[in-house]
């Protein structure tokens, strides 16, 4: 059966969906978004919200970012017979070196397999609202040489090359972005860095916390390598006052995985939207629990349908039915979109969309030097209490490095996220450190420190926390060729094959790693911290040889959750796979959007800009409908 | 969960307090509240039933409403995530009320069952290992030590001393309950590890290594199930450290964060007298 009247068919409803499907609604056209995952009950943006997620987060041991989500499958059943439909990543299968059962390198505990030495140590989520739901919410914009790092700084990038677009291409719609996903800001900051913004943003900034603070004081009018050390506030999809109807931030300090009370945004707002505003329902058939599981290509090269299978929780996968309509639009994420195109049969033993052969090639992300310490008295011995644990984890950063120019020509550039949360990063909250002080790591111990004792240095060490992680740049070119998603040979539960993740690091960002650390460790004396940040193991540590160096290193990076490439964009239909207006070069009615398309990671979170270029796209399908309905070459639906 | 009870429409016309009105109040709700009045309390939920009933309606005022202020001045909307009961159990509530709060028939607690005198050590001991002052007369300290009691009744001996036991360790405490007894005590039994740990961490972690604790998945604890999202709240840790649990609770102070805590945790967000 199908259904041929929708104007567009999207598949996934996370921001970069659900923002596109508003736009496509309000302006009259006919949407199906298909979602593979569920409808987190009570999404609705009045109270009460999201009780049963917030109970399974509470009641976690471990408040990861899946924690809230839907649970991990089964490890005595297959995936195949799991009965998880719409199977993700989750953070213990990225971040585990065989710790209680969990390894990264599991192939089959595991719904993304991973090939390479080292993790990719990234997940999402694949419920309506998609990573949204578990993101932080940090809404930064590109410097406008973030698109066009090659030829400004010409670094050591083989087959590296600039984003077709550029910052003022992007300017307006960064504007409707921070209107639609509520952001609170100043944009000094920004315009200082040559990123002007032609309006501020709709809410006043979120205030820096306490510890921001203390950081302020002790590093101002320092420098390191003639980068001033200015702890500026974040801009933040975080409410500041009541906005959009959803209340302002409480502090609550859950915001990974879950905002109780959803001060911070989530594209589940927009999903709302398109569902339960009667003026924008009329256009939208929200079909969620509906995985895409390939595309169809008519003899003309247009896309021609989307096969899709529903589920149900109790009465398991359903029939497959083909869905069409006149464009189609894949937001299913990085990973997942390249899954749905490797999957999707074309001519000439090609896949769609993959005339390149670059789709699931150049997986990147942020890679993250975590460091972590106690905050040292100015004067005197002992700690000084800065307060972790308060409010949203991240309210500010440090940004000089995101654009250095003595720099980049040379490493990778990066940002410095300052964090609220202690140390639960890299080690766990405060309860770790109850255990560490009366020496219970194991069963059945003699407790080493209690009572008055126990209380005092549990203060100081807790009160004292802090984290930074330093966030580096990925450029994609020929090193990135293998870092990639290809098909397992393994379903799930639908039939689907899963996804296999090669990673691969390229020299440019591993020579930025050494030089972050450097400047982490002057920081961190600059502020005087004692460092407690240790080598730990994890599925992130690998070893290289920094360029200019005969010695290998062994380094830890942890991953950001920013899953980019795999579909990237450009100017050349051999090296790239969609336009700078993420249209498909082989099927013009085909658009992939999302992170997928970056061809480089850039120096801030992406999802301000993954939001921005959903709604230029978003402009430019309207506009094409439009003419094509007005030229009479299409009947209105 | 709210969710299963959003159908629940139907109110009872006669409720009793142990009948129908104390079992819509969790444990949560209890030690949420705790500050206010003791929901597990007949008395008190009599003595103080039209402020429970303003309590569990949100706010006429949007803004209020939105933020989850009930029409009781300074109190969030009941139960712990702000939200509403559904109308039925609201109307039950109320008809409890206008029946003037009938007690009804007192059922067996388990708490009952506990030995006084054990339990009155067990705070003793559980004051001394945590350095805190515990005070019983808080509406949450006196059940939240019955179930921490209970649990640690059930936890298993050490293999390496057959005594290592809680009540072992109440029979020994009860003998010369001193600080320097204590110190000794510390020193032989493990379980004293266990005490401490259940009050900061409102969970033990006696059949597992805590190394692992942070990283794999969820492993429920044999002896109680996966720890609750009370147990979570209830940890002792963040109000002696002065940080706000990841986790809802209520706010009192818009942007709390960007000043420096006092000591009663007002600016942490959480009720400042928990022991
Ligand atoms: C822990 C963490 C913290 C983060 N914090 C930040 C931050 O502070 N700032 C920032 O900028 N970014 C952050 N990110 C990244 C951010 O979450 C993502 O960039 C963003 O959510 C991606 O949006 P998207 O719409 O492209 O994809 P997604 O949100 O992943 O949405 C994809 C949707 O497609 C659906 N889907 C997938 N496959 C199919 C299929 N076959 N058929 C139908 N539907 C399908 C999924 O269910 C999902 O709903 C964070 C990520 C993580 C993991
Ligand atoms: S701090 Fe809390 S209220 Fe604010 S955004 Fe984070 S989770 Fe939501």
């Amino acid at each position: 059966m199908a259904f041929l009247n929708y104007d567009v068919v999207i598949v996934g409803s996370g921001v970069a969906g659900a923002q596109m499907a508003y736009q496509f609604a309000k302006n009259g056209l006919y949407v199906l978004v298909v979602e593979a995952g569920d409808v987190i009950p009570n999404v609705a943006q009045q109270y009460p919200v999201k009780q049963d997620a917030l109970d399974k987060y509470f009641s976690a041991p471990i408040k990861d970012p899946s924690a809230p989500w839907p649970q991990p499958k089964d490890p005595n059943v297959s995936w195949a017979d799991s009965k998880i439909y719409a199977p993700r990543p989750t953070s213990p299968g990225v971040n585990s070196n065989n710790t209680n059962g969990v390894d990264w390198k599991d192939q089959e505990g595991n719904y993304m397999q991973q090939k390479a030495a080292y993790a990719y140590g990234s997940t999402y989520e694949r419920v309506a609202g998609g990573t949204t739901k578990h993101w932080l919410g940090t809404c930064l914009r590109f410097v406008p040489d973030d698109f066009k790092v090659m030829s400004v700084y010409k670094p050591p990038v083989p087959g590296g090359y600039d984003w077709p677009i550029g910052y003022s291409d992007l300017e307006k719609y960064y504007t409707q972005a921070e209107k639609e996903i509520g952001v609170a800001g100043d944009p000094t900051v920004d315009n200082a860095m040559g990123a002007k913004h032609s309006e501020s943003y709709p809410m006043t900034p979120v205030p820096q916390s306490y510890l921001d603070n203390v950081l302020k004081t002790r590093l101002q009018g320092q420098t390191i390598d003639g980068n001033a050390l200015n702890v500026v506030g974040t801009p933040q999809g975080r409410n500041t006052k009541v906005y959009d109807g959803r209340p302002a931030c409480m502090g609550n300090s859950s915001c990974v995985p879950i905002c109780p009370i959803n001060a911070k945004y989530d594209a589940g707002v927009h999903v709302s939207k398109i569902t339960s505003d009667p003026a924008l329902s009329k256009y939208v058939t929200f079909a969620p629990r509906f995985v895409a599981v390939e595309l169809k290509v008519g003899a003309d090269d247009q896309i021609s349908g989307i096969f899709c299978k529903s589920w149900d929780p109790n009465s398991g996968a359903g029939n497959g039915i083909l869905f069409s309509a006149k464009q189609y639009v894949i937001a299913a994420h990085a990973v997942e979109t390249a899954k749905l195109l490797l999957n999707s049969p074309w001519k000439n033993n090609k896949t769609v969309a993959n005339s390149s052969d670059m789709v699931g090639r150049h997986l990147m992300d942020h890679i993250c030097l975590v460091v972590w310490g106690n905050v040292k008295k100015m004067s005197g011995s002992g700690y000084e209490p800065v307060f972790p644990y308060r409010g949203p984890m991240s309210t500010s950063g440090i940004e000089s490095f995101r654009n250095d120019p003595k720099q980049r020509p040379k490493t990778a550039a990066f940002r410095i996220e300052i964090g609220n949360d202690g140390w639960s990063w890299p080690y766990g909250g405060p309860g770790y450190n109850v255990g560490d002080l009366i020496g219970a790591a194991r069963s059945f111990s003699i407790a080493q420190t209690y009572g008055p004792d126990l209380v005092a240095k549990l203060k100081e060490t807790v009160q004292s926390q802090v984290r930074f992680a330093l966030e580096l740049e990925t450029i994609s070119g020929d090193e990135t060729m293998e870092s990639r998603v290809q098909l397992s040979s393994e379903v799930d539960a639908m039939g689907i094959p899963r996804p296999t993740v090669s990673y691969k690091l390229p020299q440019y960002t591993l020579d930025g790693y050494v030089y972050a650390q450097a400047v982490a460790n002057q920081l961190l004396g600059k502020a005087n911290i004692d460092n407690k940040t240790v080598l730990q193991g994890g599925p992130g540590t690998m070893k290289f040889k920094p360029t200019g160096s005969s010695q290998e290193i062994t380094i830890e990076f942890r991953g950001a959750g920013h899953s980019i490439g795999t579909h990237r964009m450009g100017s050349d239909p051999q090296k790239s796979v969609v336009n700078k207006d993420l249209q498909s070069w082989d099927h013009s009615n085909l658009y992939l959007v999302g992170s997928g398309a970056f061809p480089s990671t850039a120096t801030s979170n992406p999802t301000l800009t993954i939001a921005a270029l959903a709604l230029r796209a978003a402009e430019t399908i309207t506009a094409k409908i439009k003419a094509a309905v007005k030229s009479g070459s299409e009947v209105p639906a | 969960m709210i969710n299963s009870y959003a159908t629940n429409n139907n109110a009872i016309s006669n409720p009793t307090y142990y009948q129908n009105i104390r079992p819509m109040f969790s444990q949560y709700d209890m030690v949420m509240m705790g500050n206010y009045f003791n929901l597990h309390n007949y008395e008190e939920v009599k003595k103080w039933a039209n402020s429970i009933y303003l309590a569990l309606q949100p706010n006429d005022d949007p803004n209020m409403a939105m933020v989850g202020w009930s029409k009781l001045p300074q109190v969030h909307i009941m139960p712990e995530v702000p939200g509403k009961w559904p109308d039925g159990w609201i109307q039950t509530f109320k008809n409890w009320i206008d029946t003037g709060c009938p007690e009804g028939q007192r059922p067996d607690k388990p708490e009952d069952a506990v030995d006084s005198r054990k339990m009155a050590a067990f705070i003793q001991i559980s004051q001394g290992l945590t350095g805190l002052p515990l005070d019983i007369t808080q509406p949450n300290v006196y059940p939240l030590a019955v179930v921490y009691f209970n649990r640690l009744l059930e936890r298993p001996n050490n293999q390496n001393n057959g005594n290592d036991t809680l009540l072992q360790l109440i029979n020994d405490w009860n003998t010369n309950p001193t600080p320097a007894h204590l110190a000794q005590l510390v020193k032989s039994y493990s379980i004293c590890s266990d005490i401490i740990l259940i009050w900061y961490n409102s969970t033990t972690n006696w059949n597992r290594t805590l190394d692992g604790f942070g990283k794999g998945a969820p492993v429920p604890v044999p002896w109680y199930g996966t720890p609750a999202s009370n147990q979570y709240k209830e940890a002792l840790v963040w109000k002696v450290t002065l940080c706000h649990p990841m986790a809802w609770a209520p706010e009192i102070t818009p942007f709390y964060w960007e000043m420096k805590p006092t000591d009663d945790g007002q600016y942490t967000g959480l009720y400042n007298k928990f022991y």
